[in-house]
């Protein structure tokens, strides 16, 4: 009787360190980005400090709302993070003729959203994809962050007729395939590209 | 007997038509789109700039902006047919898309009160659309036509 219930304590044991184990090994890294997600927002309460604790996986997501508003009108409003301070201060000398679009504001405006870039740009996001992004970059930096060469990297392995599709339309619509790019979060876990 | 009912039933004839027909009349009220106040200032301000530009200038008319709003242009440099239509599509009541993929919300003030509510807002983007169609800024006179045929729909 003693013998069979220390075999059950055992048998129990040696299931639920199996089971921790699995689960474990299950919680690949991109559930680690949304965990640093939900972690990042209660970090923010707390300050800079927060962010200097570790270095994130993923870009941190916008919190301007004037950005939000004014550069997410005509496409997805890219984070900073996901370009070098050099390339903001291009993208926002030139925005009378941006990528072929007026996309030019009230000078006022344009000043904050700059400096809003340029403070939050790869260099200052403490990321590591932004840092990926910011190491493969030799030379002069592009406008575009699909033009990285760490970009680039990562998407050439579909071909470029999936960018025609009308779901897609463009390599730029990081969120038509990028479930959720709005959060930072580039995670290949939650990418899913649209028929 | 026979004649007080018929006259009864004449009367409550005529106040259900007439009831009938504040109802309608009210409903039409309704549907007809009413400018708001920050729109009508703005066409009369482009008002009074095109009596003074062109002397012969006859108040804005819609037909003339719904030809803006359905207008094709070859762009200069590849050809490319370039229209409103082009973001708006054909119907303004129904979502558009930018080049980029990203929905833009319908154009015309019935479906959308938030249109034409915030003269920077409406500047920037005639500025900035009509640059893309036509390689130029509206005229003050394009732009009155455009805000009569958006608010005749
Ligand atoms: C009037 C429309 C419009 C507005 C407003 C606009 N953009 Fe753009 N933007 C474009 C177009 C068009 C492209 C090119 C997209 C493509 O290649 O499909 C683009 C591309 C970009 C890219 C490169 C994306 C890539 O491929 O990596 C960046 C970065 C960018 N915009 C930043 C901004 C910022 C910052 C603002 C706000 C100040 C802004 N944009 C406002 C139209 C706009
Ligand atoms: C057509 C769909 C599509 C679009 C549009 C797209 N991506 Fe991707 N992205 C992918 C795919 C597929 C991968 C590769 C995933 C893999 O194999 O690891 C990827 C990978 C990435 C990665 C690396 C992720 C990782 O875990 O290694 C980043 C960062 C990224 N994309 C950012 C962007 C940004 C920023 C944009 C917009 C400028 C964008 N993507 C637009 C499909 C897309
Ligand atoms: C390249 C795409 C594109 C084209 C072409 C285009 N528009 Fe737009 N338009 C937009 C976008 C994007 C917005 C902003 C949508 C939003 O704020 O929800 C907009 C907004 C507007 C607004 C602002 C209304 C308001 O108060 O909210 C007006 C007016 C307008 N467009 C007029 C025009 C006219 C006139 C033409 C043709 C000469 C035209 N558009 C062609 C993309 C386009």
């Amino acid at each position: 009787m003693k013998n069979k219930s220390r075999f059950l304590v055992v048998l129990m044991l040696m299931t639920m360190s199996l089971f921790l184990i699995a689960t474990t090994a299950y919680a690949d890294k991109d559930e680690d980005d949304e965990k640093e997600y939900n972690l990042l927002g209660k970090l923010e309460h707390s300050g800079e400090k927060g962010k200097k604790i570790f270095q994130i996986r993923s870009i941190p997501p916008v919190t301007d709302t004037t950005y939000l508003k004014e550069c997410g009108a005509c496409h997805f409003a890219y984070q900073p993070g996901l370009l070098p301070e050099k390339s903001w201060e291009k993208i926002f000398s030139g925005l009378e003729s941006h990528f072929g679009e007026d996309a030019s504001l009230s000078a006022e405006k344009a000043k904050s959203l700059r400096e809003y870039a340029i403070q939050n740009s790869a260099e200052k996001a403490n990321s590591k994809r932004a840092n990926k992004i910011l190491r493969s970059i030799k030379g002069e930096p592009p406008l575009r962050a699909s033009d990285t060469p760490y970009l680039i990297h990562e998407h050439n392995e579909f071909p470029a007729s999936v960018l025609k599709r009308k779901s897609i339309m463009s390599i730029a619509n990081c969120g038509a395939c990028h479930t959720t790019a709005d959060r930072g979060i580039y995670s290949e876990r939650y990418i899913h590209i649209p028929k | 007997m026979i004649i007080k009912t018929k006259s009864l039933l004449n009367k409550y004839l005529i106040l259900g038509g007439l009831f009938i027909l504040v109802l309608v009349v009210h409903q039409n009220e309704v549907l007809a789109f009413d400018k708001n106040p920050v729109v009508k200032a703005f066409q009369k301000q482009l008002e009074s700039k095109a009596q003074n530009q062109s002397p012969g200038f006859k108040g804005f008319s819609a037909e003339e902006g719904e030809k803006l709003y359905h207008l094709k242009r070859a762009f200069s440099k590849d050809g490319e047919t370039r229209s409103c239509t082009s973001c708006h599509t054909n119907d303004p009541t129904k979502p558009g898309e930018t080049k980029v993929g990203k929905a833009i919300k319908p154009l015309a003030p019935k479906v959308n009160n938030e249109r034409f509510t915030d003269v920077e807002k409406i500047e920037k983007w005639f500025r900035r659309n009509c640059k893309w169609v036509l390689e130029r800024e509206c005229t003050v006179v394009e732009k009155g036509h455009f805000i009569e045929f958006i608010y005749s729909i």
